[in-house]
């Protein structure tokens, strides 16, 4: 009566909310005052579905890029995966670390390889975190947050 | 579970927050000095207003702290690029979609133009066709006019042997005639000679 109860999104209504925001030129405030959440959840959410969305209403073919985990064989399509825009291959070391392997570390620093994320979308923004501390010239473009259905899987050669 | 739980500490919250309210309300009209005895007037009214008190806390309480967001600058920053990739990607459209009005348009003249060269040939068809048609009736014609004229020189033929049988007996006639003159020219003169004799 007083208040309204807080919504609770499935990923689906998520990708559909943002979908909404990408298409209209509907603002953040509005759009998270009709839907009841705030603007700094909404605004996560864009950061984490806009590229399947974006790249869905482009009709842009998927980037193909190699799962970087021992068995890539029964990942569900909504898991959540982080990939480089850009080829750092000469700071690989920063992020040996990270990664089983050296060849691993070496194709993710190409940006051929993504990163997969066992969790929720708040522990990409903790990766985010970490791989900007890791290399400070990391800045939010180069750094995508995607779903396993929004690109092609590769294996290593 | 946790929804349950939530709702049972909020009924907990709203129930408590009505008795105490009630419970000030009473002693406040009483001077600060509760009589249990004795029982107010305006006990349903405290009642009343009092279920209302925690749904009014909580609704205040929504609206500062829906209104006071803290301002964050990087939902400027994504509003931005949001609205950027937006007008982008609408021109991309508007473009491809320029793009496919002109391949309409140079489709349609195409069709046009085929459209036009096949009627074209259409007419020069049927223009060829009327032409064999002519040749085809004035061959006929002159087949006709042929086989008259054979038959035609059929009868010239014919003629013409029958002129020459006709041609052909005059001869035969003049001989006979030659010879008739000389048989009574030697009949003459066998005659004057038994008559000399």
């Amino acid at each position: 009566m007083f208040f309204k109860r807080k919504n609770v999104f499935p990923t689906k209504e998520k990708i559909l909310v943002v979908e909404k925001l990408i298409t209209t030129d509907t603002s953040f405030r509005q759009l998270a005052k009709v839907h009841n959440i705030k603007e700094s959840e909404l605004s996560r959410w864009y950061q984490v579905y806009r590229y399947g969305i974006e790249q869905n209403l482009e009709n842009q073919s998927k980037r193909r890029l190699i799962p970087l985990v021992t068995n890539s064989s029964n990942l569900p399509d909504d898991t959540f995966i982080l990939f480089l825009n850009t080829d750092i291959s000469e700071l690989t070391g920063s992020f040996t670390a990270l990664f089983h392997n050296e060849i691993d570390t070496l194709e993710f620093c190409k940006g051929k390889g993504a990163m997969i994320i066992d969790g929720d979308e708040s522990i990409l923004f903790d990766i985010k975190d970490t791989l900007q501390s890791l290399c400070p010239d990391l800045n939010d473009g180069h750094i995508v947050f995607a779903q396993i259905k929004d690109i092609e899987l590769a294996s290593i050669i | 579970m946790k929804g349950l739980l939530i709702k049972i500490i909020h009924f907990f919250s709203w129930a408590s927050l009505m008795v105490t309210f009630v419970f000030v309300c009473a002693w406040v009209e009483y001077d600060f000095n509760l009589n249990p005895s004795t029982k107010s007037d305006n006990l349903g009214f405290y009642w009343i207003t009092g279920a209302f008190v925690y749904p009014l806390i909580r609704f205040i309480w929504q609206l500062i702290t829906t209104k006071k967001a803290p301002y964050e600058p990087e939902i400027d920053t994504l509003s931005l690029q949001k609205e950027s990739s937006r007008l982008e990607r609408e021109k991309k459209i508007e473009k491809e979609n320029q793009l496919k009005e002109q391949q309409l348009l140079l489709y349609k003249q195409q069709y046009h133009d085929v459209n036009l060269a096949f009627q074209n040939s259409e007419v020069s068809k049927k223009l060829l066709l009327s032409k064999l048609e002519n040749i085809n009736k004035k061959i006929q014609l002159t087949e006709e006019n042929i086989i008259e004229l054979s038959s035609q020189l059929k009868s010239i033929g014919n003629r013409h042997s029958l002129l020459n049988d006709i041609i052909g007996g005059s001869g035969k006639l003049s001989g006979y005639k030659r010879k008739m003159t000389k048989l009574q020219k030697s009949s003459q003169e066998i005659s004057c000679l038994l008559v000399k004799d």
